[in-house]
């Protein structure tokens, strides 16, 4: 990628260009190819049987196999761990949602004492390790008879989102102009209702960016839902997954993997395909400069 | 702007809930790992018996640590390495070159960071399978039979073999905060640069680099605690630090010793021993980083 530049000054301009963009194009396609195809492999080998598996791994699907669902879903109770999953994963999210914009918010735009620490208490959280508390966390669930509940699970999630959301809020409340807010407290409007009508709808981009980021954290989380939850019943899709693998190694039978693989990658699937400019954009909105 | 008296409670009503959760399940923990740390305490016994710093001389002696200490920073060097040039060169080439596809590009590059590790990590145990994986059909196809190991099942190749996963997964992240302050350079100086006959490598040195250098210093950072913290799932999941211990980590150590033999203060004193290599090594990276803001 380094060595062709002389090359352009020598040989001029146009054939130069057309050569170096020629092989930046090559590498930018292989790597795509790269990214892509482990992907679609794992859809198309959700379709094969098991047979058509072994003949080759690498073939394409002779038709579309849909026992693999049926079995993944009932069978391995793939089912039962995606519905705990999406209990868990939108309650989180909704409750960081409240969470943080309000502490964000308040942070952002009010002068008041201690105002400087309680912001660098939250960004100091952004360079903690997430399994360093880990055995504190597990006693206090354990005292507060928390452990093996969703409940616990839910207030750890939520907590653990705070420092990288409050960080991302407070930039995204601060570029919201004063005239804004003023305006709505002469039209008479308490700072609850400056804030909720006015403050909280205008601020959706930040919304949105924080939400998705956190939806792909705790949808995707092994950690805490490995060691939080030990009811089979209780467990998220993740930690489920991984207890199908184990049990797979001695059956052989991948089509229901693949289809529980899928299975965890088609909601993050849908929601990157419907937000990815917001996602792009949340980010490109000097949240990370700070 | 005169404030009514709602001022004061309305700051509290919105800060106060959030701060004392976090207080409790965040702050709270975190510090207790330093004083658990300090304690000889199996399971979930009554009975902790104060030992001063005897986990950290245990620690130090145990051969393990050292192994896992050095795979985390193998973690941290190839990781750097092979990610930061990746997404570096993608970024300056999204940024500066117009084609029509490159909105494309940017979408599948990052979308890796839409799955879990658990994801990542099976699909690339697949690759490397000795009896079907892609890597070894594509090597035989290309001649390179003789080359052909059980990647994950050797400790000699096993941790280079964890880090391309790692980087499949997070290039595209990195691509993106990059990208993302590169926008923010004014393209008049790259017009200058070429009249002054800079080329493509000489404007990338001398204005991109530069100008998002505290991008890159607050990334890598950031990258640091992901090499000691994010692995641990990879591990977890593909080798379980295996074989015979040659991928473990600090951090699948610490969980073998909290939840396998409940030896909970010297699992915490491998977070604490953690902890202090982080810090030192995002303070000795952000001290001596640091350069001359540029204002543009």
């Amino acid at each position: 990628m380094s060595t062709k530049k002389p090359f352009i000054k020598r040989e001029g301009k146009r054939i130069g260009t057309t050569v170096s963009d020629l092989l930046i194009r090559i590498v930018l396609i292989a790597y795509s190819v790269i990214v892509v195809y482990p992907v679609l492999w794992t859809i198309f080998s959700s379709f094969k049987t098991n047979q058509e598996f072994y003949k080759s791994a690498w073939a394409l699907p002779q038709g579309i196999f849909f026992d693999n669902y049926r079995n993944a879903w009932e069978t391995a109770k793939i089912g039962t761990y995606f519905l705990n999953s999406v209990i868990v994963v939108a309650i989180t999210v909704v409750l960081t949602l409240i969470l943080c914009a309000t502490t964000a918010y308040v942070l952002a735009r009010f002068k008041f004492w201690g105002n400087n620490f309680v912001q660098t208490l939250y960004m100091s959280g952004l360079y903690v390790p997430t399994i360093l508390g880990i055995v504190p966390i597990f006693l206090l669930l354990v005292s507060l008879r928390m452990l093996d509940t969703w409940r616990g699970l839910i207030i750890i999630y939520t907590v653990f989102s705070l420092p990288f959301s409050v960080f991302v809020l407070i930039s995204f409340f601060k570029t919201i102009p004063n005239e804004l807010s003023d305006a709505a407290r002469i039209d008479g409007c308490s700072e609850y209702g400056t804030f909720w009508r006015i403050m909280f709808p205008i601020s959706k981009t930040g919304l949105i960016t924080v939400s998705i980021f956190n939806y792909i954290w705790v949808w995707n989380d092994y950690l805490f839902g490995m060691t939080f939850i030990t009811n089979d019943l209780k467990r998220t899709l993740p930690v489920g997954l991984v207890r199908l693998t184990e049990t797979l190694q001695f059956k052989t039978e991948w089509g229901s993997l693949f289809a529980g693989l899928v299975i965890i990658m088609l909601p993050s699937i849908i929601i990157y395909a419907l937000f990815q400019k917001q996602l792009t954009k949340g980010l490109t909105a000097g949240s990370i400069k700070g | 702007m005169k404030r009514e008296r709602g001022y004061k409670s309305f700051i509290a009503v919105n800060l106060l809930p959030t701060l004392i959760l976090y207080a409790v399940f965040y702050i709270y923990p975190f510090l207790k790992t330093f004083y658990v740390s300090l304690f000889s305490w199996r399971g979930l016994s009554k009975n902790m018996k104060f030992i001063g710093f005897a986990n950290f001389a245990k620690l130090f002696k145990d051969p393990i640590i050292w192994k896992a200490t050095k795979n985390n920073l193998f973690f941290l060097f190839w990781g750097t390495i092979v990610i930061f040039l990746f997404s570096l060169f993608f970024s300056t080439v999204m940024a500066r070159k117009k084609f029509k596809e490159m909105g494309f590009y940017r979408i599948v590059f990052f979308f890796p960071n839409m799955l879990s590790i658990i994801v990542v990590g099976l699909i690339w145990k697949f690759i490397y399978n000795p009896s079907f994986g892609i890597l070894n059909t594509v090597m035989e196809f290309l001649g390179l039979g003789k080359y052909i190991k059980v990647w994950l099942g050797d400790p000699s190749t096993v941790m280079g073999a964890l880090v391309v996963p790692q980087a499949w997964m997070y290039i595209g992240f990195y691509m993106l905060l990059f990208f993302a302050a590169m926008q923010n350079i004014p393209e008049e100086l790259y017009e200058s640069a070429k009249l002054d006959g800079a080329g493509e490598i000489r404007q990338l040195f001398s204005i991109t680099i530069p100008l998002i250098w505290e991008t890159m210093r607050t990334a890598f950072v950031f990258f640091v605690i992901n090499a000691f913290s994010k692995t641990f799932n990879l591990v977890f999941v593909v080798t379980r630090g295996g074989p015979s211990r040659s991928s473990e980590l600090l951090t699948t150590y610490l969980y073998q010793n909290a939840f396998q033999f409940s030896d909970f203060g010297y699992a915490t004193a491998i977070g604490v021993y953690l902890f202090v290599i982080l810090f030192v090594i995002s303070f000795i990276v952000l001290k001596f980083t640091k350069a001359e803001t540029y204002e543009y």
